[in-house]
């Protein structure tokens, strides 16, 4: 029953997992505003802030496979937005001018090689490497007419700036992702639930039912895998009578997803029914004040790891106010 | 023909070191057989049902089913594998959707090819079959008492007309009229038709009365395969298999202790017992 694994919580014994979920929410939005508010070009900060992160990283104990699968995910935005940058910037010194010529066996070539990719990216291990390769491969075949005229010829210039931005832009995505990462590997998601209650705290003075829409959350993660494995089941029992999901044409296909909708939201009415009553029978009542049963409590560690991050968030917004960065 | 196993194991982790099903050989053939298969909770029942209709493939061995080799990479259509061995899961009562009963019912032939005329001559004759009146054919599915609903959807697996029925639990959840009646019907289908029916079950009593065939799993291997009698007079070693005794055969071996009837062969419906207490009793003067 539990294979499966909701969330991406890495449990490990470490400082990082001890410490309060509300201390690594707060700290995690205070390293938000910090990684923003680092100037262009300071590369001391970036340099400090990356360190940061590793030593963070490091402490966590969560392997560190964990941290880069987080960060497959937006290696094609990273990868993208650095070209893009270093393309189309035009300000600061000229690094590089490539000349480029568009002509047919070029732009043939060029669409050759993008099917290929296309077709065994499937098969390659480290695809965004291939994706860089890709790239450069095809600025390489545009810069000279291979086979008949040119028919058209631009230069694409690369400019030091665009390069920084370009790397600064890589970097601050990177360094989010991960500082996001460190929040959900290291705490379980009820923890992280009862501290967005806490941290909601504040909205109740404007009537917000914070705590019912805590219970709400708790209630939907408590459910995700049950749901999980019901559908499974509902799948298994239409294959059962001849459902094919893979085949079929657009008629026959809503007709399966009707087949697996229907029972699925009557199954989640029921239990949600039952949950109700039990929830009754227990003297659950909605909006009342309750207690908790794991209490949330600041430490020492905590005050600390708070106290720093505002710290170098509070320094580097007073250095760049004052013009001295 | 039939669904046979050979050396199948599958583990649903594929990390986990214990195995759900571990080196499995076994043969289901059809010929009107009333195969239960036992075992406690996580013994691998449903997991090993699952494979006889192809819904899991096998790790390691070959599950053969009508003349299907399938394997760990079988990824031909399994469509009429589906439709001669059909598998009623647990609760079969959440998977209606239709907005009849009628439709419903229909669902599996349609799947299978039928044309909508001929799926429904089918829908009316398994609605016969189990037992569902023609008021209740044109009201929907979600309107019917629990009992009902699960006449309807053994009805829908009933409707393709396989050659081996399975059926996971399919008196959890019942009252006891509504459990006779199921397993009434069950062998009724097994008579009429000479399809060979396989159902997972907890109750002693059921096996002791209707099985032809006792399969027993524990811990994902199957430890004894063969005809019920055996398996119940060695209580050593049902007692090893966490299984309990059915209550004639309780009541009978009770009296035999006590030294009141000798029994030469437990009885293992009531009916039997009845007989065979009517028989000593006459016996013994009294009426």
């Amino acid at each position: 029953m539990n294979k499966i694994a909701f969330g991406q919580y890495y449990h490990t014994d470490s400082f990082i997992h001890r410490l309060d979920p509300r201390t690594k929410i707060i700290s995690l939005i205070l390293m938000m505003v910090f990684i923003f508010v680092i100037p262009k070009n300071q590369f001391v900060v970036l340099g400090f802030s990356v360190a940061l992160l590793l030593a963070v990283v490091f402490l966590t104990k969560v392997p560190l496979i964990r941290y880069l699968k987080s960060l497959k995910q937006i290696m094609f935005l990273l990868i993208f937005s650095f070209f893009f940058q270093a393309l189309f910037n035009n300000s600061g010194d000229l690094l590089l001018t490539i000349n480029q010529n568009i002509s047919i066996a070029n732009i043939a070539l060029g669409v050759v090689l993008i099917v290929l990719y296309l077709f065994f990216r499937k098969y390659l291990p480290l695809k965004f490497l291939w994706l860089i390769l890709l790239v450069i491969a095809i600025i390489y075949i545009f810069q000279y007419p291979i086979i008949g005229q040119s028919l058209k010829s631009y230069q694409l210039k690369v400019y030091r700036d665009g390069v920084v931005t370009g790397f600064f832009i890589i970097v601050r995505i990177m360094l989010l992702i991960v500082f996001s990462s460190i929040l959900t590997l290291t705490t379980k998601p009820t923890d992280l639930n009862n501290a967005l209650e806490w941290l909601m705290r504040p909205l109740e003075w404007v009537k917000i039912p914070t705590s019912v829409l805590a219970m709400m959350i708790s209630i939907s993660l408590r459910f995700i895998p049950t749901l999980f494995l019901e559908t499974e089941r509902i799948l298994k029992a239409q294959a059962s009578r001849g459902v094919d999901f893979k085949e079929g044409k657009v008629k026959a296909k809503i007709t399966q997803i009707i087949s697996l909708l229907i029972p699925m939201f009557i199954i989640s009415f029921k239990r949600a029914f039952d949950l109700a009553d039990a929830m009754e029978a227990r003297g659950y009542i909605p909006g009342a004040k309750r207690t908790k049963l794991a209490l949330l409590k600041f430490g020492l560690s905590d005050y600390f790891v708070l106290i720093f991050a505002l710290g170098i968030v509070i320094g580097l917004i007073v250095l760049r106010v004052n013009h001295a960065l | 023909m039939g669904i046979n196993f050979r050396n199948v194991s599958f583990r649903y982790n594929k990390k986990a070191s214990k195995p759900t099903l571990d080196n499995i050989t076994l043969d289901i053939f059809k010929k009107s057989e009333f195969i239960t298969i036992l075992g406690h909770t996580g013994s691998g029942k449903s997991t090993l049902v699952q494979h006889m209709n192809a819904l899991l493939l096998p790790d390691e061995g070959e599950v053969e089913i009508f003349g299907k080799h399938i394997t760990k990479k079988y990824k031909d259509k399994l469509k009429d594998t589906r439709k001669k061995v059909g598998l009623v899961f647990q609760f079969p009562e959440y998977q209606l959707f239709e907005e009849t009963v009628l439709k419903d019912i229909m669902f599996g032939p349609k799947n299978f090819g039928l044309s909508d005329q001929e799926a429904k001559s089918k829908a009316i004759e398994a609605c016969k079959q189990v037992g569902l009146g023609e008021e209740l054919w044109t009201r929907s599915p979600f309107t019917l008492s629990g009992g009902q609903m699960r006449r309807v959807a053994i009805a829908g697996i009933l409707a393709s007309e396989p050659d081996v029925l399975i059926l996971d639990e399919p008196t959890v959840g019942l009252d006891p009229v509504g459990k006779k009646e199921l397993l009434n019907l069950l062998e009724d289908i097994r008579i009429n038709t000479g399809k060979t029916i396989v159902i997972i079950s907890h109750d002693m009593n059921v096996v002791a009365k209707h099985a032809t065939r006792v399969i027993v799993l524990n811990d994902g291997k199957v430890v004894y395969n063969g005809p019920k009698l055996p398996l119940f007079s060695d209580l050593e070693r049902l007692r090893s298999f966490n299984l309990d005794l059915p209550d004639s055969a309780r009541i009978a071996i009770e009296l035999k202790e006590k030294g009141l009837i000798d029994f030469d062969e437990l009885p293992l419906a009531l009916e039997e017992l009845r007989k065979h207490l009517k028989l000593n009793l006459q016996g013994a003067g009294y009426e």
